[in-house]
């Protein structure tokens, strides 16, 4: 073995063992549905996403962000990232929508995760504004819609969170409306859309 | 009586079933019957592959006798995805085919194998009458079919060293074979002693002139170097461009940095070249690695190219083999000009494909905008020609639209347009369907065979298409003018066009309608918006509704980002100024019915636009049809859902601003 491999191979086993130190302190977000949705707390808002998980055991790592609003703060060009680390758990999920109670504040989905067989399985999505989530207190904020194509190749994964706001928008005024009307609906996306904003008005 | 009744009636259908009427869209919207041709070095044979039922066919035509051999047919060797990329002819009886099959993953994993082989197919004999099958089993790749020489070809093979060897095709085994373990693979001919050319690195493409001598060859070193080497007077290849593929791409330090030589031009030091980075294969390049200078040779929107077609000296680009509708098709560029950024100034297409050995014979390939694309022999001598096959056989001779070039002064730019006139124009004042094209910045309307175009004028409509600001094929000052005039003076461009155009006394004002496809569809809405007083309806498929929205897309990589922010404008700075040209948010300001056409699936412009819009619409209560098609995507690529789309478009016209006479 060469010298580079070898070292490839112990970071490897590091970056692996950090990730998985990670994954195991981290704490769990549960999807809820409307029969078991908690109370919200002080300071907290709704989540509501639609899932798609393609039969796959994908999980996230969701991460809060220091931030002024939507607008995160950064310390020499990251972003500063707040204590505990999330991990949101799409496996034996059916296709719907699901609710998290959650504190208020911006939120980073930091990687994505989908373990099959021996194949590379960790998309890094640590800074890219489209796996940004927006939560606002004591409203359902919708963060859109999450897709985990079942298929996928031996180095890449197919998954996007999708703002779908008016593309589900009949189911969700529909199932959701009692939820709606104690806990108003606003765009969760994590930059800015005025669409809702737009639609709802008078 | 009864029997000869029949006779007639059987004679009579097949030809009626295959003359579809030229104004249905499943006569335009169809896989093209012939998409390559070659001829044999004796000018006797025509080998042609043509698609039937999605499968590609290769056959061969004895011309004096029409006589038609099916060499391979693809729906009996592969089940998924097959394609023969390349035919040429070895001699008059052996062709070299390039076979591809994309063999699908297992399970869940859509990792898909591509397996590529070369086939040699000798044709018929009076002793062997079914077509032989042999087959390469040295990885590697055909540079040349030698078709001056009888029985021969050169092959290449990569390694640390790469090496051009000369194979003779008797000492291949057939196809369907199992080697012994006696047998020496493929004659053991990959022996110094056939050996006509060698390099350092791993060669993945050589350089040939027209005779086959290897001339420059392009490698891959450790280290993700890559070279350009020439062959020098001294018998060794010189290396004239390095790139260090694993470095960031800089196109500011060097300006060739993302180009990847394709074919060797006829000048000095001169090559075609794809783009590297781009996402899609989609523009070619000619480049000058001396003064290291390029310019913009061919740019699509849509399609993916796949490779170049060229003159029979191999020397000079005249077309481009894109990937459509799950397959290989030719599209051919008309003449080429002395400035490369400028589209030819013909109105149509005829080139020599090919030419037997002695030159007697041609096989020439002409296209113009009324005429799709048809194959001729032609007898150098002579000057007899024989139409041999066509693209859409069914529209050959039936379409007699005619194509009117203008321009406006815009702010001083000069606006090309191109307007096509049905027949009915020269009795009538006719209805105008103005319709802008995709892309939009980078792409043109070109003035040869459009399906969509002729398909509405064969349905009675004047089609405006004009190649505002950002469209290529003019000047680069055109296409430079398009950044982040989205929502402005592209608009701008295209509706001074049509109010020149509607002045014309065969085109009748009161009956304008605005169509297009993805920047087309967001061009048409706008328009509807802007002036509904020229506009009585507009119709958009795949259209961008919401700027902000597209330029947030999460399909788009971080390349397409910063296009996106520098030609169409950055959601952090200018929110506000881009909802303000977003049809989403000017809903209540349609006054015009419209048609939304939207596939489910579209990863380029998200099917949420179409749902914004038809929410925004509804609250305004605006007339409006909504569609959406589940299973495709940006394109339509299904052909079915396509011809379906343009009877849609065809009916919503026809209701909104009527229809002329055809005939």
């Amino acid at each position: 073995m060469s010298s580079n491999k070898y070292l490839f191979t112990v970071l490897g086993v590091l970056l692996l063992s950090v990730s998985a130190i990670m994954n195991a302190n981290a704490q769990p977000l549960t999807l809820h549905s409307l029969d078991d949705l908690p109370e919200l707390k002080r300071s907290m808002g709704y989540v509501l996403v639609g899932v798609d998980n393609g039969n796959t055991d994908a999980f996230l790592t969701v991460r809060r962000l220091e931030s002024d609003g939507r607008t995160p703060r950064r310390s020499r060009g990251k972003l500063v990232f707040e204590q505990p680390a999330y991990r949101m758990d799409l496996s034996g999920r059916e296709a719907g929508f699901y609710l998290l109670a959650i504190p208020a504040g911006l939120y980073q989905i930091t990687q994505v995760s989908y373990p099959y067989f021996d194949l590379p399985f960790r998309l890094s999505t640590k800074d890219q504004k489209e796996w940004r989530f927006h939560v606002e207190e004591d409203k359902t904020n919708y963060i859109g819609q999450l897709v985990v194509a079942n298929e996928r190749s031996r180095s890449t994964l197919d998954v996007n969170l999708l703002n779908r706001l008016a593309t589900q928008w009949d189911q969700i005024r529909t199932d959701y409306q009692s939820l709606l009307a104690e806990f108003p609906l606003v765009s969760g996306a994590g930059s800015r859309d005025d669409f809702l904003e737009h639609f709802s008005a008078e | 009586m009864m029997r000869i009744s029949l006779l007639i009636l059987l004679l009579y259908l097949p030809h009626n079933n295959a003359a579809a009427s030229p104004s249905q869209a499943d006569a335009f919207f169809v896989n093209p019957d012939m998409t390559l041709a070659t001829l044999a070095p004796s000018g006797e044979q025509i080998a042609s592959i043509s698609y039937r039922d999605g499968y590609q066919k290769l056959s061969v035509t004895h011309i004096a006798s029409g006589e038609s051999v099916t060499l391979l047919d693809l729906s009996q060797m592969s089940e998924g995805d097959a394609v023969v990329s390349a035919v040429e002819w070895i001699d008059d009886t052996q062709l070299a085919v390039q076979y591809q099959e994309i063999l699908d993953g297992v399970d869940r994993l859509v990792d898909t194998k591509l397996i590529s082989y070369m086939l040699v197919v000798q044709l018929p004999t009076a002793v062997q009458v079914e077509p032989r099958l042999l087959r390469l089993r040295t990885k590697g790749q055909l540079v040349s079919a030698l078709p001056a020489e009888d029985n021969a070809f050169l092959y290449a093979k990569s390694g640390v060293k790469s090496r051009i060897y000369k194979i003779n095709t008797s000492q291949l085994s057939e196809a369907s074979a199992r080697l012994g373990k006696l047998d020496k693979v493929d004659g053991g001919q990959f022996i110094a002693r056939n050996q006509v050319a060698s390099v350092d690195g791993f060669a993945i493409r050589w350089f040939l002139d027209v005779d086959g001598t290897p001339k420059a060859s392009l490698t891959v070193h450790r280290g993700g170097i890559v070279k350009l080497s020439e062959l020098g007077d001294d018998g060794e290849f010189e290396s004239i461009k390095e790139w260090d593929r694993l470095a960031d791409d800089d196109e500011e330090a060097d300006p060739l940095a993302e180009m990847v030589p394709i074919l060797m031009a006829a000048e000095p030091n001169s090559y075609y070249c794809f783009s590297y980075n781009k996402d899609e294969r989609n523009a070619v390049y000619k480049v000058d690695f001396s003064s290291e200078t390029k310019a913009l040779v061919y740019q699509n929107d849509t399609y993916e190219i796949q490779n170049l077609i060229l003159t029979p000296d191999k020397d000079e680009v005249i077309g481009v083999r894109v990937l459509r509708d799950g397959g290989l098709h030719n599209v051919y560029l008309g003449n080429t000009s002395e400035d490369s950024q400028r589209v030819s100034n013909t109105q149509t297409i005829d080139i020599t494909l090919d030419r037997s050995s002695d030159g007697s014979r041609l096989l020439q390939y002409r296209e113009s905008h009324s005429q799709p694309g048809t194959y001729w022999l032609t007898n150098a001598e002579t000057g007899d020609e024989q139409r041999i096959g066509a693209n859409f056989p069914g529209l050959v001779d039936q379409l007699d639209s005619q194509l009117i070039e203008g321009s406006v002064l815009v702010e001083g730019l000069e606006i090309p347009y191109l307007l096509t006139l049905p027949v009915a124009a020269s009795t009538t004042a006719v209805p105008l369907v103005v319709m802008p094209h995709g892309g939009p910045i980078g792409v043109f309307d070109d003035r040869y065979f459009d399906a969509p175009t002729q398909y509405l004028a064969a349905n009675g409509y004047a089609v405006l298409r004009v190649n505002f600001r950002g469209s290529s094929g003019y000047t680069s000052e055109l296409r430079e003018a398009g950044k982040l005039q989205w929502g402005k003076l592209m608009l701008t461009d295209i509706h001074t066009a049509t109010s020149a155009v509607i002045a014309r006394d065969d085109i009748d004002a009161s009956r304008v309608c605005a169509f297009g496809a993805s920047y087309g569809g967001y061009a048409a809405l706008m328009l509807a918006i802007k002036h509904p007083d020229t506009y009585r309806c507009a119709s958009s498929l795949a259209g961008v509704a919401d700027l902000n929205l597209f330029i947030e897309t999460p399909y788009a990589s971080a390349a397409q980002r910063k296009w996106l922010r520098e030609n169409v404008g950055d959601s952090q700075e200018s929110f506000d100024e881009l909802k303000s040209l977003s049809p989403v948010y000017l809903a209540d300001e349609l006054s015009q019915p419209v048609q939304i056409m939207h596939g489910a699936d579209d990863t380029v412009v998200d099917v949420e636009h179409a749902h914004r819009l038809r929410l925004m619409l509804n609250k305004a209560g605006k007339t409006h049809e909504f569609n959406i098609f589940e299973d495709e995507g940006h394109r339509l690529d299904d052909l079915d859902t396509r011809q379906r789309f343009f009877s849609m478009l065809t009916e919503f016209l026809a209701a909104e601003i009527g229809v002329a006479p055809t005939r």
